[in-house]
C-alpha cells in the first residue's frame, strides 16, 4: 500500500471513531446544555491533512452520519451533508495553498470552520428560533475551539505531519 | 477563459461528484419520508454504526452511575429524602384513586360504555441521544420490524417523551417534547380548570404551553397532561408541571413555564405504544 493509501484508511478510521464517541458519550460530557460536535471537530481536522477532494469525502461521509442520527424532523438531511462538504472542501483547497502545520491554525480552523459550517446549514435549512440556534451552535463551536487542540495532536500523532509531499 | 476553467473543474471533479451526491440523497431522503417510507441509506448507515454506539452508550451510562457520586453526592441525598416523602405522599393519593377508579368502572358499566383496551408498551433502549447540540432527537433500538410506527407515542414510567418522526427496521428517531419542532395539545388537569394549550419545545430544559385564553384558571403548580386534541397522542399523558404564568406577547392570552415530567438528560430507556 502507497503512504497515501494508509494515510486515507487512517483518516476514515479516524472519522468513524469521532462518529461512535460523537454519538455514544458526547451527549454525556455537555456543560451546561452544551455539547460537542466531534464529528464535525474530526471531519475539519482531518480536511486539513487532506487535499480538496479527499477533504470533500471526509466531509461527505462525516456529514452522512451526522445526518443519519441526527437530521432533524422536517428536512435538513442534505442540509447537513451539503454544508460540510462545502466547509471540509475550503479547508483542503485552503490546505493545497497556504496551511502550515500549526496548532493554533487547526484551532483557529475548528472555530471559524464549525460557524461556517452551520451558518451554511442555517441558510439551507433555516430554524425556528433564531435565538436557540444561535446560543446552541455558539456553544458548540466555543466547546469545539477548547477540544480542538488535543484532537489536532491526536490526530498528528496519528497522521504523521500535515503535509505528505515537499513544501512548495 | 474556457482553458483556465476547465482544468479546475477537472481537478475537483471528485469534490463535485460528492457535492452532487449529497444534494440528491437529501432530495431522495425527503422525498422517501414525507411518503412514510424508510430510507435505505439511514438504515445502511445506522445499520453499521449503531451497534458499536450502543455499546458506547452503555458504557457511558455504567461510568456515569459509578462516579455520579462524586458529582452529585449532597443533591442526591437532598433528593432522596424528597423522593421518599413524595413517595408517602403519593401513596396516600393513590388508595384515593384507586377507590375513585372502581367506582368509574361500576359507574361506567351502569352506562354501558365501552371499555378500552389497555394499550400495549414496547420497551427500548436508547442508542444514541441528542447527536446533534442543535435538535434534540433521541434514537432507540426498536424499529418497524417490532412493530413501531411514524407518530407512536414514546413515554417513561414520568411522562410523556415525544414521538416517532423516522424508522429503519431496527431503529427509530423520537422527536422529543423540548425540540423547536415539536408541539402537543396539553391540558391543565385540574378539575376546576381544564384550561387547553398547546405545549411546545424551544431547545431549552422547560417548555411553553402557549394559545391559553386570557381568563385560563392556570397556576403554578398545576400539572399538564395531554389534551388529546389532534389525535396525534391518547389524553392524559403526563407532560409537566406549571412553573410560572404570565401573559402572552399580545397581552391577549397566557403563556404558562412547564417544568418536564422527564428528564431527558437522564433517560435510559423509554416505552413506545406501536
Amino acid at each position: 500500500m502507497t503512504p497515501q493509501t494508509v494515510r486515507n484508511l487512517r483518516l476514515a478510521a479516524a472519522l468513524l471513531v469521532a462518529a461512535l464517541v460523537q454519538l455514544g458519550i458526547a451527549p454525556s460530557i455537555g456543560i451546561r446544555g452544551v455539547r460537542p460536535d466531534l464529528l464535525l471537530s474530526t471531519a475539519l481536522l482531518s480536511a486539513m491533512f487532506s487535499e480538496a477532494n479527499g477533504a470533500a469525502a471526509l466531509g461527505f461521509f462525516g456529514g452522512l452520519i451526522h445526518a443519519s442520527f441526527a437530521a432533524p424532523s422536517a428536512g435538513g438531511f442534505g442540509s447537513l451533508i451539503v454544508s460540510r462538504i462545502l466547509v471540509c472542501f475550503g479547508v483542503g483547497w485552503l490546505e493545497e495553498r497556504i496551511y502550515r502545520d500549526n496548532g493554533l491554525l487547526a484551532v483557529v480552523i475548528v472555530g471559524i470552520g464549525t460557524l461556517l459550517t452551520e451558518g451554511v446549514f442555517f441558510i439551507l435549512s433555516p430554524q425556528r428560533h433564531l435565538g436557540h440556534w444561535a446560543r446552541s451552535v455558539g456553544g458548540t463551536a466555543f466547546y469545539n475551539v477548547v477540544l480542538a487542540y488535543p484532537l489536532y495532536l491526536l490526530l498528528r500523532r496519528w497522521l504523521g505531519p500535515l503535509r505528505l509531499r515537499e513544501p512548495y | 477563459m474556457r482553458s483556465e476553467t476547465t482544468p479546475h473543474a477537472r481537478r475537483y471533479w471528485a469534490a463535485l461528484v460528492f457535492l452532487l451526491l449529497g444534494v440528491l440523497l437529501g432530495v431522495w431522503h425527503n422525498r422517501v419520508t414525507t411518503h412514510g417510507y424508510q430510507d435505505r441509506t439511514v438504515s445502511a448507515v445506522r445499520g453499521v454504526v449503531a451497534p458499536p454506539v450502543g455499546w458506547m452508550e452503555s458504557i457511558s451510562h455504567w461510568f456515569g452511575r459509578q462516579t455520579g457520586w462524586l458529582f452529585r453526592g449532597h443533591a442526591a441525598e437532598d433528593e432522596n429524602r424528597r423522593l421518599k416523602e413524595r413517595v408517602a405522599q403519593l401513596e396516600g393519593e393513590k388508595a384515593a384513586l384507586l377507590e375513585a377508579q372502581t367506582n368509574y368502572s361500576r359507574l361506567r358499566d351502569d352506562l354501558g360504555f365501552v371499555h378500552a383496551n389497555t394499550p400495549r408498551l414496547l420497551a427500548a433502549d436508547i442508542t444514541a441521544r441528542k447527536t446533534d447540540p442543535k435538535f434534540d432527537t433521541l434514537i432507540i433500538n426498536r424499529g418497524s420490524r417490532d412493530g413501531v410506527r411514524i407518530n407512536s407515542m414514546v413515554r417513561t414510567r414520568n411522562g410523556l417523551v415525544g414521538r416517532v418522526f423516522e424508522l429503519t427496521p431496527g431503529t427509530a428517531s423520537v422527536l422529543m417534547l423540548t425540540d423547536q419542532k415539536s408541539g402537543v395539545g396539553g391540558r391543565v388537569q385540574r378539575a376546576a380548570s381544564r384550561a387547553v394549550g398547546v405545549c411546545e419545545g424551544n431547545n431549552s430544559t422547560r417548555l411553553e404551553l402557549k394559545y391559553l385564553p386570557g381568563d385560563a384558571d392556570i397556576k403554578p403548580g398545576d400539572l399538564i397532561v395531554t389534551s388529546g386534541l389532534g389525535g396525534m397522542f391518547p389524553p392524559g399523558q403526563v407532560i409537566g408541571t406549571v412553573e410560572s404564568v404570565k401573559p402572552d406577547e399580545n397581552n391577549v392570552g397566557k403563556t404558562a413555564q412547564v417544568h418536564p415530567a422527564v428528564e431527558f438528560d437522564r433517560l435510559e430507556e423509554v416505552y413506545v405504544q406501536p
